[in-house]
C-alpha cells in the first residue's frame, strides 16, 4: 500500500478522534471550575 | 437532559459504525483506479472532508445571519462551533490532498486556483476561531464574528467554481453530465460522505455543549462576582 495513502488514513482516523477528546477535556475543565463555584 | 445524552449516544454509535463501513468500502469495495492506482482511495474521504468543511461553513453563515437577525446567542454558538468543526475538516482536506497530489501531479502544492482559494479560506477561519475571545464585550463579539462569517462564506462558492471557472489542475468530478465515476466508486464516495456528515454532527453536538457550559460559567462568575463587591 503506498505510503501517501495509508498517512491520508491515519490523518482520517485520528483528527476527528482527536477534536472529540479535545472538546472533550475542555468541556471536564470547564464543568470542574463550574463544580467549584457551585 | 436524559433526552440529549440518548441522542448523542446514538449519534456517536451510529457515526462510528457508518465510517466503518464507509472505511470498508474505500479499500475492499472500491475498484483500483486504473491511471493512478492505489493512492486514488485518497479521494473518497478526501471530497467527503471538504464536502462537511463546507457544510460546516455554511452552517456558520446561517448562525451569523440568525444572531444578526435575532440577537439570540444560540446562533452565536452554533456559529463559532460549526466554524471550529468545519475548520479541523478543512485542515485535514488540506493536508491529504497535499499527500495525493504528490504522487499524482508530482508536487505537494501549486498555487493553481482552488488551492489558492483554499489556502486563503483556511487562513480567513483560523482567524475567526483565533479572535474570538480576544473581543471584551461578548455582544460585540458576536456581531463582530457573525459578520465576518458570512463575509468569509464567500470563500466557499469560490473554491466550489474555480475549477469550473479557471484552467486549473485540479480534477473536475461532478460537473452539468453528471459525475466521471464507475458505480461503485459513487457508493463509496456517497457512504463517505454520509459517515462525515454523521460524524460532523456528532462534534457539532459536543462542541455546542462545551459552549453552553462556558456560558453558564461566566454567568456564574458575574454572580460571584457581585455577590462579593
Amino acid at each position: 500500500m503506498p505510503i501517501y495513502l495509508l498517512v491520508a488514513y491515519i490523518i482520517f482516523c485520528v483528527t476527528p478522534l482527536g477534536l472529540a477528546f479535545s472538546i472533550a477535556a475542555r468541556r471536564r475543565k470547564v464543568e470542574r471550575e463550574i463544580a467549584a463555584l457551585e | 437532559m436524559r433526552r440529549k445524552s440518548l441522542v448523542d449516544s446514538i449519534l456517536i454509535v451510529l457515526s462510528v459504525a457508518v465510517f466503518l463501513v464507509a472505511l470498508g468500502m474505500v479499500f475492499f469495495y472500491a475498484p483500483r483506479e486504473a491511471t493512478m492506482g492505489e493512492v486514488q482511495r485518497i479521494f473518497y474521504f478526501h471530497v467527503a472532508s471538504a464536502w462537511v468543511g463546507f457544510f460546516g461553513f455554511f452552517v456558520t453563515f446561517v448562525g451569523g445571519v440568525g444572531y444578526l437577525a435575532t440577537h439570540n446567542c444560540r446562533w452565536d454558538i452554533l456559529a463559532f462551533s460549526s466554524a471550529e468543526v468545519g475548520l479541523v475538516y478543512i485542515s485535514m482536506t488540506l493536508v491529504t490532498g497535499m499527500l495525493w497530489a504528490k504522487p499524482a501531479w508530482g508536487t505537494y502544492w501549486t498555487w493553481e486556483p482552488r488551492l489558492t482559494i483554499s489556502a486563503v479560506q483556511w487562513l480567513l477561519y483560523v482567524a475567526y476561531v483565533m479572535l474570538r475571545g480576544s473581543v471584551l464585550s461578548p455582544e460585540r463579539e458576536a456581531r463582530f464574528a457573525a459578520v465576518y462569517g458570512i463575509a468569509a462564506f464567500v470563500t466557499v462558492p469560490l473554491s466550489w467554481f474555480a475549477i469550473r471557472w479557471w484552467r486549473t489542475i485540479h480534477p473536475q468530478v461532478i460537473s452539468s453530465e453528471g459525475m466521471a465515476l464507475a458505480p461503485r466508486m459513487i457508493h463509496t464516495l456517497f457512504v463517505s460522505i454520509a459517515a462525515f456528515t454523521l460524524v460532523y454532527f456528532a462534534l457539532l453536538r459536543q462542541r455546542i455543549a462545551l459552549e453552553q457550559s462556558r456560558d453558564h460559567l461566566a454567568a456564574l462568575r458575574l454572580h460571584d462576582e457581585a455577590a462579593t463587591s
